[in-house]
């Protein structure tokens, strides 16, 4: 089980290490796009998600200890073909799967120091993870039915139509609670059979459908596998509700369908779906 | 001698620093369905325009639609049947309109409840056709009869001319009538049992124009495509630098458009692909000048996939007339007669061979040769110009 291979297990100072396995200034962390981008000369731009690549980091550890490089080695060798698992600390505890992609190279500095400058750890897509990430507040972003070039990035099989919102939620996204985000959905009478899908690069996520009185149930599933049946029926005109969690789900290229059951709630007036965003972990 | 700028275009000037023109693509695929690109936004209006409403599941209608009018089909919603001494029954057909059978006797049917279709403004209107669809054959002494005259019987297909309903077009719609009636044969009883009118299909087709405003999203291609001002969407990464050559050598160029809109599962170009065949779609290309409201260029042509990338697609447009693409007989033009001497496009039916020259043809009302052509026979050791004088000139 490579992922419970911890490089840095202890925040802090490790008794056997006689130092610590946290790099110096911590994880700058990066990633680049993994989107393909064209635009016209006049025209707004068009973008795809074309590849599941996560994020990397360029590490140092400076002034370590013989065992604590020797660590390093080892992690390097042991799992070049194959992945551990690094926390970084200062960003809250979460938790990064991954190898060193670049070579260890120490260099000593003074007696029983050594420096390892510039280690690439890249994460790598598909594999699970002890504790996924979960701080929705700052790393998720928030896809819409519509992006905001007015291009409709919801797959929808059926009379699915596009639909303004009375109220949408304020969600808190990068630490800043969003307020006015956009009120466009998607949303269907509830015809079973008919279908919403999204594809996504990302770990978990959380859909928001609207609820109320006149909201049906719908399956919902991940990459083909039943997550749940919701039941978007309340007695109160809610608006859209984070209806579904799904935080465990490792980093890739996923798609989100919900499928229209065409029932309802005994309560419920109605068996509208309506499919306002997706809500991604990245 | 060139066609002549518009005074517009004359007045904005040629190329100078100003309002950059615009590149636009009209595409008719081959099954009629429209797209407009552009690279820039553009209120252009279209430059093909013709379109009909497919809404119904009908053969074409009977006269073509001309340039910038558009055909939708208004359907009954009502059937009523009189029998008379018959019988008669009445369902809903297929192209949401209604399928009558008329036993034999003295019965009719007649539609009404039409209405000008969703999407037609009525102040576009230019014509309206009755179109009643017959299948099978019409036995006995049946008859159509529409609001007007005599209907024309085309290839089982009974209209007539343009019938004009006054100012209040959705009045004079929501008015008309039709009735196929079919009278038992009193005078041969032994003849009514073989009486028989199959009507499959009662339109009426509403010729509009084309409104030259665009059209609002989402167009029927795509669901929500960019909700700008204009119907051309901004497609068009790169447009080929025609040369022409006003002979036989094909015009062609590149069209590179963006293969990344749609949704997450698909692209665009998937749907559009899905939906129809680009090959051999007609496209009209523009450059358009917006502010002289004119195109400094426009070329007519034929398409073809070039190549689908990740992120662009590649149309391959030419011009419309390309021998390369014709299929053509093996036959060289020469003084020498491509026919074979007796087959059945020679027609000969003299006993010896024909030396396949114009001197000894046996039909010469048939004979393949180009008479204008001159031999090139002369030695390589020999001069190419011919020393002695020889007039080539045939009598016919």
């Amino acid at each position: 089980m490579p992922e419970t291979d911890i490089l840095n297990p202890t925040a802090g100072w490790d008794s056997v290490l006689h130092d610590s396995m946290n790099p110096s200034y911590g994880f700058t962390r990066k990633r680049s796009t993994t989107q393909l981008h064209k635009k016209a000369v006049g025209g707004i731009p068009w973008t795809r998600e074309t590849q599941n690549v996560g994020h990397s980091f360029s590490l140092s550890w400076l002034g370590r200890t013989w065992p604590c490089v020797q660590r390093l080695k080892q992690y390097y060798e042991q799992y070049e073909d194959g992945y551990f698992t690094i926390i970084d600390y200062e960003g809250g505890g979460r938790h990064y799967v991954g190898r060193f992609t670049t070579e260890v190279t120490p260099v000593v500095t003074a007696n029983n120091k050594w420096d390892v400058q510039n280690v690439t750890f890249e994460e790598m897509p598909r594999v699970p993870m002890v504790l996924y990430p979960s701080d929705w507040d700052h790393d998720s972003i928030l896809f819409l039915a519509v992006n905001d070039f007015g291009d409709q990035k919801l797959a929808v099989n059926g009379a699915w139509t596009q639909v303004t919102l009375a109220t949408v939620p304020t969600i808190t996204l990068g630490g800043i609670a969003r307020a006015t985000l956009p009120t466009t959905a998607m949303t269907d009478a509830g015809t079973a059979g008919d279908w919403a899908q999204y594809e996504y690069r990302g770990y978990g996520f959380q859909l928001w459908l609207s609820q109320g009185p006149e909201f049906g149930k719908c399956d919902v599933y991940l990459d083909g596998v039943l997550l749940q049946t919701v039941d978007c029926y309340n007695a109160a005109e809610l608006g859209p509700q984070a209806v579904l969690t799904q935080q465990s789900v490792s980093l890739d290229i996923h798609r989100v369908k919900i499928i229209c059951d065409g029932t309802k709630n005994s309560a419920a007036t109605g068996t509208n779906i309506t499919w306002w965003a997706l809500q991604v972990m990245r | 001698m060139s066609t002549p700028y518009p005074a517009s275009l004359k007045a904005v000037g040629g190329a100078r620093p100003g309002i950059a023109p615009v590149n636009l693509l009209d595409v008719q695929d081959v099954n009629g369905n429209l797209y407009y690109w552009s690279d820039r936004p553009s209120n252009a209006p279209f430059a093909i325009t013709g379109q009909e409403d497919v809404v119904v599941n009908a053969a074409p209608p009977l006269l073509p639609i001309p340039p910038g009018k558009s055909v939708a089909w208004s359907l009954p919603t009502v059937a009523t049947t009189s029998i008379d001494g018959g019988g008669g029954t009445v369902s809903a057909s297929p192209a949401g309109g209604l399928l009558v059978s008329l036993a034999p006797g003295g019965v009719a049917a007649t539609w009404k409840g039409f209405s000008i279709p969703a999407g037609v403004p009525e102040s576009a209107i230019t014509g309206v056709y009755y179109v009643m669809i017959l299948t099978g054959s019409m036995l006995g002494p049946a008859a159509v009869y529409l609001p007007i005259t005599t209907p024309t019987d085309m290839n089982g297909q009974y209209s007539n001319g343009p019938y004009g309903l006054g100012p209040d077009w959705a009045a004079g719609i929501a008015a008309i009538s039709l009735t196929a009636t079919m009278v038992r044969a009193w005078y041969n009883p032994a003849s009514a049992g073989a009486q028989m009118l199959q009507v499959s299909f009662v339109g009426v087709a509403i010729y509009y124009t084309t409104p030259t405003t665009p059209p609002v999203p989402p167009y029927p291609w795509k669901e929500s495509g960019w909700n700008g001002p204009s119907p051309y969407l901004p497609w068009i990464i790169g447009v080929p630098k025609f040369t022409f050559h006003r002979s036989l050598v094909t015009d062609v160029g590149n069209f590179v458009l963006q293969n990344l809109s749609g949704d997450t599962l698909q692209r665009d170009f998937e749907r559009l692909m899905r939906r129809s065949a680009l090959e051999g779609a007609l496209f009209v290309y523009r450059c358009w000048q917006p502010d002289a409201e004119a195109a400094w260029l426009e070329v007519h042509g034929k398409l073809t996939v070039d190549d689908v990338g990740t992120d662009t697609v590649s149309l391959r447009g030419e011009n419309l007339i390309s021998p390369a693409q014709e299929d053509t007989p093996l036959e060289i033009y020469s003084e020498t007669c491509q026919l074979n001497w007796g087959g059945p496009r020679c027609g000969s039916t003299q006993p010896t061979e024909c030396q396949y020259s114009f001197q000894t043809c046996q039909v010469p009302e048939r004979i393949m040769v180009a008479l204008n052509d001159y031999e090139k026979n002369y030695g390589e050791a020999t001069a190419n110009t011919a020393l002695k004088v020889i007039n080539r000139a045939r009598r016919i």
